[in-house]
């Protein structure tokens, strides 16, 4: 240990409150060092004056009356009831949280149980661009088992755009997977 | 925590009062001591004792047992020491002029204590009076009180590592209170 890191424990080792470990090092390092163990005694010696003065101070004391009287009434106070341990309990749903959560189960419910569409009709209802878009599918759209459709429709200054998603019967994106 | 303390409280608790006498006279003269040394003052001292009384008894339900009582009480001291401060404002009164101290502890120390007693209290205080509330509440419990740093910890509220913190903070500014004010003590040897 260097003399630094040393003096920094010094303070603490004075009362002998660094973990052991620790105290083993710094005593071996004070054993050798001689300006850290006039260090050390400095602190100790502060330490065993101030503990001195404390023993010898004979701090104002209670006279029998006083003790006395304090301890009754001490005594004559109302226990507190034992402290329990509360039982974690769960907080009120707010109702709008509930019926938002209702309300997206329900459109998942509905848009996975729609009936299937073929894709003419389903992008009948959808404007040309989206049409288009979904035009180039290819073969796998026109099973009868086909994709799901779900738009929306972006309205912005100079147009609108169309968001179009294919989900298969699983409710998955990837509608050209087997 | 022995177990005739142990007897004590259980006695308490089943609603025996007169066993709360014994229970605290132990502690009797700390308590107030310990008191006197945070707040300063001997009137707040035993205003200070008396509520830790007071609350000891009303929550001794809450104690456990296994732990040693002594550090209990001085918690609650310590506790209602800082509320007692705090409701006071007594922080301010720790820059009062030496003249005002000397008055306090002659005051504390009532007049058939001589003079020694008066210059040893105020070299004491001179000491404690460097350290903020927290390092002189953490100092008098572990060098003073003798608890060890873990039930320091306890007595506090805080963390081991807090209480080293604070207390090698205050060895350093004890030490160099006494090297400025009281060199003859440490034999003048500066580094």
């Amino acid at each position: 240990m260097t003399c630094r890191a040393v003096r920094r424990s010094l303070p603490l080792l004075a009362g002998d409150d660094l973990g052991s470990g620790k105290t083993a090092k710094v005593r071996a390092h004070i054993a050798a060092c001689d300006a850290c163990r006039l260090e050390a005694a400095t602190y100790a010696a502060a330490r065993a004056v101030v503990r001195t003065f404390a023993r010898e101070d004979r701090p104002p004391a209670w006279t029998e009356p006083e003790w006395r009287a304090a301890v009754r009434a001490a005594a004559g106070a109302v226990p507190a009831e034992r402290k329990r341990t509360p039982v974690p309990r769960l907080r009120p749903v707010p109702a709008y949280v509930l019926a938002i959560a209702l309300a997206a189960a329900g459109v998942v419910a509905v848009l996975h149980k729609t009936p299937h569409r073929a894709p003419g009709a389903a992008l009948a209802g959808i404007s040309s661009s989206a049409a288009e878009l979904a035009g180039p599918i290819g073969p796998e759209l026109r099973r009868p088992a086909g994709p799901h459709l779900t738009t929306i429709r972006f309205n912005l200054k100079d147009g609108s755009i169309k968001v179009v998603w294919f989900f298969n019967r699983d409710f998955k994106t990837d509608f050209y997977g087997k | 925590m022995d177990e005739r303390e142990k007897g004590l409280v259980e006695r308490v608790l089943s609603g025996d009062q007169a066993a709360f006498a014994p229970l605290v006279e132990p502690y009797r003269d700390r308590l107030l001591g310990l008191a006197y040394r945070i707040t300063r003052n001997a009137e707040d001292a035993k205003e200070v004792a008396q509520e830790t009384l007071l609350r000891s008894f009303k929550y001794l339900a809450n104690f456990d047992v296994e732990k040693s009582f002594k550090s209990w009480l001085f918690q609650i001291l310590v506790h209602a020491a800082r509320n007692h401060g705090a409701k006071r404002g007594r922080e301010a009164s720790l820059a009062r002029s030496d003249s005002a101290r000397q008055a306090a502890l002659l005051n504390a120390s009532g007049p058939e204590k001589g003079h020694e007693d008066v210059e040893l209290r105020s070299k004491l205080m001179d000491c404690l009076d460097v350290l903020s509330p927290r390092e002189r509440a953490v100092f008098l419990l572990r060098d003073v009180e003798d608890l060890n740093v873990r039930e320091t910890a306890a007595a506090l509220g805080s963390s081991v590592v807090s209480v080293r913190v604070h207390l090698s903070a205050a060895r350093k500014k004890i030490r160099q209170r006494i090297r400025d004010k009281h060199p003859e003590i440490l034999g003048g040897d500066r580094p």
